[in-house]
């Protein structure tokens, strides 16, 4: 038991850490900007390198605590952390920009001072030399993103498109906080207009897919129905013994009777049939009971405390071959031993 | 400003502010609309369950107000208790949670005695795509023809599900126009299937189905959710909550989830879906001719529907040997609309023979049809997304 709850324990942490780590895997590098002459400014005006980060998943995450580097020894994997963190550059926390939702862009300016704002970084991103930028996870050793950066001309930048290729963008195409490739395909609704005005391919793909999906869960439970048979056939055969004759309810009765002194004395009378069937009364109601709360309903047997005015004991007791006797609503009510309706 | 100025003047601005005085005749006729479905559901018994909080609804969304004046209380203003309501059918959280409650409720068995039903359910999807392509030619385009097509499903949740991914702005007809003639399947489908069929084949008798073990109950969601989500991964968030509530009601060790599921949280999700479906209806909105065409298509997409399913069973009889013969009266039920369609059958078996219980045979095909609309809805959300 100890050792399941271990294994458990271990598996969660392993399946949440991957979790974690496929949230991080979403956002790379996207675009960046080495010698900002007249691309965008800061809030004080200043032109800084910049580097555009993307969110490209559909789920918001927070970039706080990851790592910049343009220091390519960070690869060496034996390197220590605490010497990474020494030539990395930390996204600090506190700051809610920091979250890039689905589908979005962060930028950050490099060759700063980050008491300005918590997206100014110490990073050290040479003008016009090429270079190489790294992007690590929150513990400095994984490797979430990289980009080796040929030397850019004032204001030009170096972006990722759809086939994750890079390009040089002249300044003017420059993209900062937005998508680098505007696209400008027709939209889908009008491809479709087009390529299938009737509907007649749609109608047979989905069509198709609809009867496939259920053909394969109708071949699956049809095999796996016939082998179920063969079981439960084989099963029987196996369990099949020889009749015993049965006991007779009489002897029975008599049997119980002495087991449970007074409860089945009266129903001996009767050869025990009347008292099987409060028994057998009480335990379907019990069960009632205990499945589903109800009120009194025609066709269920409702277990109801009798309401009694009077607290003697004669009243209290249930008198199950009498009819209920009726009493004040107002009286106060005194719970009592079940009644059967 | 004396103080009679001063009453005279506030007094006359509350009256801008009361319905009286914003009331146009869409929102009358609206407001007709709403109380007669509230009358089918009462009086005639027409699914009370869904035409109660729909009638109510379109009542409420069409009680005239001030637009002007901020009171953050109509459905599509941001912030007003209703347009958090809205929220679960803008952003289709609340048809998954109905699905999660219909497959805490739905017994698979009679689907697992007798598999081949499924095919009945897929055909009866035809409803949906005859519909997209009249849709189509009517000159919607073809994500709104999606989501006007759905309808024929017979299953509102799904179109509520689908019309809010591919078509926003239709979505409050479509979804009254789906819930609508689910409770109208009583007077749509005998028609139809009678139409279809002879007295003999509609006194066809049907071997009882086999038992179904336990083993082969807890496989199926799962087996079924495997196969279906790896097929149309589009279809997820609704047969996801169908298997995982048939899963919750099967596995005989959450008795306690699977009954929250079917009754409580089931029953919440449908009054604030009805509620907030029937407030979607506001006269400006609704009152226009794509309306009118949406109730056409439906219509039309359920009876193609109903009749692919029972056309269905006929082509399958072809091919069955004698005394394995399929009751066509059974196609009708390939619609997802579940017990209703399931009901009719047994309803019309019993007219022609008084012996001849088709319920239990219904209802595999009723069953499958709650699995084929959501591939459907899957597949067309796949396509046009």
């Amino acid at each position: 038991m100890k050792r399941t709850k271990i294994l458990l324990s271990g598996l969660l942490l392993v399946s949440t850490s991957a979790m974690m780590a496929q949230g991080a895997k979403n956002i790379r590098i996207n675009e960046v900007l080495t010698n900002n002459t007249a691309s965008i400014q800061d809030d004080y005006g200043q032109n800084h390198a910049w580097i555009e980060l993307e969110n490209t998943s559909f789920t918001t995450y927070n970039v706080r605590g990851m790592y910049f580097t343009t220091d390519k020894s960070v690869l060496d994997p034996k390197m220590s952390v605490p010497e990474r963190i020494k030539r990395m550059s930390v996204i600090p926390s506190g700051d809610p920009r920091t979250q890039i939702g689905g589908r979005q862009h962060l930028i950050f300016f490099c060759n700063s001072n980050p008491a300005q704002s918590k997206l100014h970084l110490s990073l050290n991103v040479p003008m016009s030399e090429p270079l190489w930028l790294g992007f690590f996870n929150g513990n400095a050793t994984e490797l979430i993103d990289s980009v080796t950066i040929p030397a850019l001309a004032a204001d030009q930048s170096y972006a990722r498109q759809a086939t994750n290729k890079w390009v040089v963008k002249s300044a003017e195409n420059v993209t900062p906080g937005i998508e680098n490739f505007i696209k400008t395909d027709e939209t889908k609704d009008a491809k479709l207009k087009r390529e299938d005005p009737h509907g007649f391919g749609i109608t047979l793909l989905a069509m198709g897919i609809v009867f496939f999906c259920l053909a394969v869960l109708f071949i699956f439970f049809w095999v796996f129905g016939l082998i179920m048979r063969n079981i439960e056939t084989a099963k029987k055969v196996v369990n099949t013994q020889p009749i015993k004759p049965i006991t007779k309810t009489v002897e029975v009765t008599h049997d119980l009777a002495h087991a449970t002194g007074n409860i089945l004395q009266d129903g001996l009378k009767t050869k025990g049939i009347d008292k099987e069937v409060y028994i057998a009364v009480i335990s379907m109601a019990l069960k009632q009971y205990q499945d589903d709360v109800h009120d009194v309903e025609s066709g269920i047997i409702t277990i109801k405390s009798k309401d009694t005015g009077w607290a003697d004991e004669s009243n209290q007791m249930t008198h199950f071959s009498k009819p209920v006797i009726p009493t004040s609503h107002n009286a106060p009510r005194i719970p009592t031993t079940p009644e059967i309706r | 400003m004396d103080l009679g100025q001063f009453i005279i003047q506030n007094f006359q601005e509350f009256l801008t502010y009361t319905a009286f005085a914003n009331a146009t005749v869409g929102n009358l006729i609206m407001i007709a609309v709403g109380a007669f479905f509230i009358w089918l559901a009462i009086k005639k018994d027409f699914e009370p369950l869904l035409l109660v909080p729909i009638g109510l609804g379109i009542i409420l969304g069409n009680i005239p107000f001030r637009a002007d004046a901020g009171l953050e209380i109509g459905l599509y203003e941001d912030n007003s208790v209703l347009n958090i309501f809205y929220q679960g059918v803008r952003q289709g959280w609340y048809p998954p949670l109905i699905f999660l409650g219909i497959g805490a409720m739905t017994d698979f068995t009679a689907l697992l005695a007798n598999p081949k039903l499924m095919l009945i359910g897929a055909s009866a999807q035809f409803g949906i795509f005859g519909a997209y392509m009249v849709a189509l030619a009517m000159g919607f385009e073809p994500s709104q023809a999606a989501g006007i097509a759905i309808i024929g499903g017979a299953d509102g949740p799904t179109a509520i599900f689908l019309s809010s991914k591919l078509s926003p702005n239709l979505m409050g007809a479509i979804a009254v126009c789906a819930y609508s003639y689910m409770a109208l399947v009583p007077v749509i489908q005998p028609f139809i299937m009678r139409l279809l069929t002879t007295k003999k084949e509609r006194v066809i008798k049907m071997k009882p189905g086999r038992e179904v073990s336990q083993t082969e109950r807890i496989l199926f969601p799962i087996i079924g959710l495997l196969l279906t989500t790896f097929i149309v991964p589009s279809g997820l968030p609704l047969l996801g909550m169908l298997f995982f509530g048939n899963l919750l009601k099967e596995s005989g060790k959450t008795t306690r989830l699977a009954k929250t599921a079917g009754a409580a949280l089931n029953d919440i999700v449908v009054m604030l879906l009805g509620l907030t479906v029937g407030c979607s209806t506001q006269a400006s909105e609704f009152l226009t001719f794509n309306t009118i065409k949406i109730f056409a298509l439906g219509a039309m997409a359920f009876m193609i529907a109903t009749a692919s399913g029972v056309c269905f069973v006929k082509l399958m009889n072809l091919f069955l040997p004698e005394g394995k013969k399929l009751n066509p009266l059974i196609g009708n039920a390939g619609v997802s609309a579940v017990p209703m369609a399931a009901r009719i059958s047994n309803n019309l078996g019993l007219e022609y023979d008084r012996h001849n219980f088709l319920l239990m045979h219904a209802m595999g095909p009723n069953v499958a049809g709650v699995i084929g609309s959501a591939v459907a809805a899957g597949a067309l959300l796949g396509f046009l997304s």
